[in-house]
């Protein structure tokens, strides 16, 4: 079953593939996400607050459109069209990429990314990061990170 | 070589003067940068950042930095500054570049620090969720420097 969360001071409302536990939330999780981007969330236990709230009768909208691969990172506004966070290099697998965030996440390390696109880097700390989408997606459920 | 850096959630491309050392923005000490634009200070960036992206700006031109009022504290919103709203005007008899070592020394304990502002009011920050804050104006510019 399908649900929705909120996650700190974002205000997306991301639309997930199958349901979520509060008891889920004492580590690092990763679930696929469907709406606004479709891809993989990886939320950290460390996250301020998180809403979970049971999904509308609707049909999931189409995601955003963005460069891809690509990685979403918390802000004031949430995605939009057109931005959909940064762009990384094409040989950079976002399920990997997501899986190396949870480790961060669960060892309160940091981790340098290259960036894709015009250039750049990107330096994510595993201790104080709240969540993280990497798209486009890799197939797979919900993997609490022991 | 001028640099852009984006800071958490605010949209904010900040132009410094210098590269930052990505691989000591975390764990270690709060660190402050000259600010190019859009406001032309000291950025104070802590430790306990979440996330920093870092550019290369494209045309190695800075754009023109924003009026200031006087001495200025500009700390994260959604929005970023913009003309007229640079953020909050600091009391007469605050130096911002000593206010900038008193909020990387708040930021590297973790503790909260209160901060005069114009007209009487006050300013509190938490050292230890504040991700970043930028004092204007400077007078001299410099390196990245991390704050023991």
């Amino acid at each position: 079953m399908a649900c929705h969360i909120q996650i700190g001071d974002d205000p997306t409302i991301w639309w997930l593939t199958e349901q979520i536990q509060p008891s889920q939330l004492t580590q690092p999780l990763t679930v696929l996400t469907w709406f606004p981007i479709r891809g993989l969330l990886v939320l950290s236990p460390k996250a301020a607050h998180v809403a979970i709230f049971d999904p509308p009768p609707v049909l999931v909208p189409s995601p955003l459109l963005g460069p891809a691969p690509s990685i979403y990172l918390p802000t004031a506004t949430g995605p939009s069209a057109g931005h959909t966070g940064y762009e990384l290099p094409g040989t950079v697998d976002p399920g990997v990429l997501a899986e190396q965030i949870q480790a961060l996440m669960h060892n309160g390390q940091s981790q340098t990314i290259t960036l894709g696109g015009a250039g750049g880097t990107l330096v994510l700390n595993g201790a104080t990061l709240s969540f993280a989408v990497t798209a486009p997606n890799t197939l797979g459920g919900a993997t609490p990170h022991g | 070589m001028p640099y852009y850096v984006q800071i958490e959630g605010d949209p904010t491309k900040w132009c410094i003067a210098e590269q930052l050392p990505t691989n000591e923005l975390t764990g270690g000490q709060p660190l402050t940068v000259t600010s190019l634009a859009p406001i032309e200070g000291i950025l104070v960036l802590s430790p306990r950042v979440a996330t920093v992206a870092v550019f290369n700006v494209p045309s190695g031109t800075p754009p023109p930095p924003l009026d200031i009022p006087g001495g200025i504290i500009y700390v994260p919103t959604a929005t970023g500054p913009s003309a007229g709203h640079v953020g909050y005007v600091l009391a007469g008899d605050v130096d911002p570049m000593s206010l900038s070592s008193q909020i990387a020394g708040a930021m590297n304990a973790g503790h909260s620090q209160t901060i005069a502002l114009a007209g009487g009011e006050m300013l509190v920050l938490n050292g230890a969720t504040l991700s970043f804050a930028v004092l204007a104006p400077i007078g001299v510019a410099g390196g990245a420097t991390p704050h023991g």
